[in-house]
């Protein structure tokens, strides 16, 4: 926690540290790299601006999650038309990166089987309600605990646990439904 | 040995709610082993994907002015555009409001003027003995009236 607070005294450092994160999380969210970078900044000045308000109950990078959540959901929620124009937009990303991620070396047909997955899961993601799928994103893009993402979100845990398991559910019926 | 985890079970599983009996299932049963290392090596490359797909990209990094913008925090410059927008539609409809008062003032005052000028012409027109179109016609009867009373009189 202590390394955590020092990082607040510098700018550079926290952006240095936690901007792939952020930037992740917001782009898996929005599926739009200009948004999801300007959500990025924003989270990084909102909190160098409010840094004296941290009281360092949570984590820095969990703090930032929680502002991070906060912008994707007013980006999504103030576009979202463009928010699935962009969704539908960027799935051929995916198709290049599902063939770059899957193929380990197996055997043409387990990675065909392997890319049809994936796709799966990112096509479940993007059908979850919001809430689920901040919540299966800061778990399984993010690997955050189940309470730093109540931190993060402002639920309860028990909350993150029904929202997890719900969109886990969606996701294991995609996969189920391309791979049975 | 006990029965398969169903599908509540796995999800609890792997959303990190993890107990003794389902850890020593998992030991025992291969069945579910492999249900759930299949999903989990699936999440594990959707992770990666995530991962990757935000490195490809350009804004993978922070933008290089970040950090000129925090040392300026209330500076103007920094107001997005869409916010200058704004502000200068408010700053001109400030301006505006004085000359559309103006414009408001001086129709009301034509429109006041046409109303007294319409009420002028009713006020003639109800002081006409007829309508403005039967004019010639009374004109007429009173040429006959006057030609016919010295004739009266012969």
């Amino acid at each position: 926690m202590e390394a955590n607070r020092a990082s607040l005294d510098d700018f550079d450092a926290l952006v240095a540290l936690y901007w792939p994160g952020v930037f992740r999380f917001a782009l898996a969210s929005l599926r739009d790299r200009d948004r999801a970078a300007t959500v990025a900044q924003d989270c990084f000045l909102r909190a160098w601006r409010s840094r004296e308000r941290f009281r360092g109950d949570s984590s820095v990078r969990t703090w930032l999650m929680q502002i991070a959540v906060n912008l994707v959901r007013d980006e999504a929620r103030s576009r979202k038309l463009q928010f699935w124009r962009s969704a539908r937009a960027a799935s051929g990303d995916f198709g290049a990166l599902s063939a770059t991620v899957a193929d380990q070396g197996e055997s043409p047909e387990a990675a065909a089987s392997a890319r049809e997955q994936l796709r799966a899961v990112w096509r479940a993601v993007r059908g979850l309600p919001e809430r689920q799928r901040t919540v299966f994103l800061l778990r399984f893009t993010e690997e955050m605990e189940l309470l730093e993402i109540a931190a993060a979100t402002g639920m309860a845990e028990g909350t993150v646990k029904v929202h997890l398991f719900r969109a886990l559910r969606a996701v294991r019926e995609q996969v189920r439904q391309v791979s049975p | 040995m006990n029965e398969h985890l169903n599908p509540d079970a796995i999800d609890r599983y792997l959303g990190g709610e993890r107990d003794k009996a389902m850890e020593n299932h998992l030991r025992e049963c291969a069945e579910c082993r492999r249900a759930v290392e299949r999903i989990e090596t699936t999440l594990e490359q959707f992770r990666a994907s995530a991962q990757a797909w935000s490195e490809s990209q350009p804004q993978g990094q922070p933008p290089a002015g970040l950090a000129a913008r925090v040392e300026a925090p209330a500076s103007l410059f920094w107001i997005a555009p869409a916010r200058w927008a704004a502000v200068a539609t408010a700053v001109l409809a400030l301006a505006a409001l004085p000359v559309y008062r103006n414009y408001r003032r001086n129709q009301a005052a034509d429109r006041a003027r046409a109303d007294a000028l319409l009420l002028e012409e009713v006020c003639a027109d109800l002081s006409r003995p007829a309508p403005e179109p039967l004019e010639p016609l009374i004109d007429l009867v009173s040429q006959s009236t006057t030609q016919s009373t010295p004739g009266d009189n012969q």
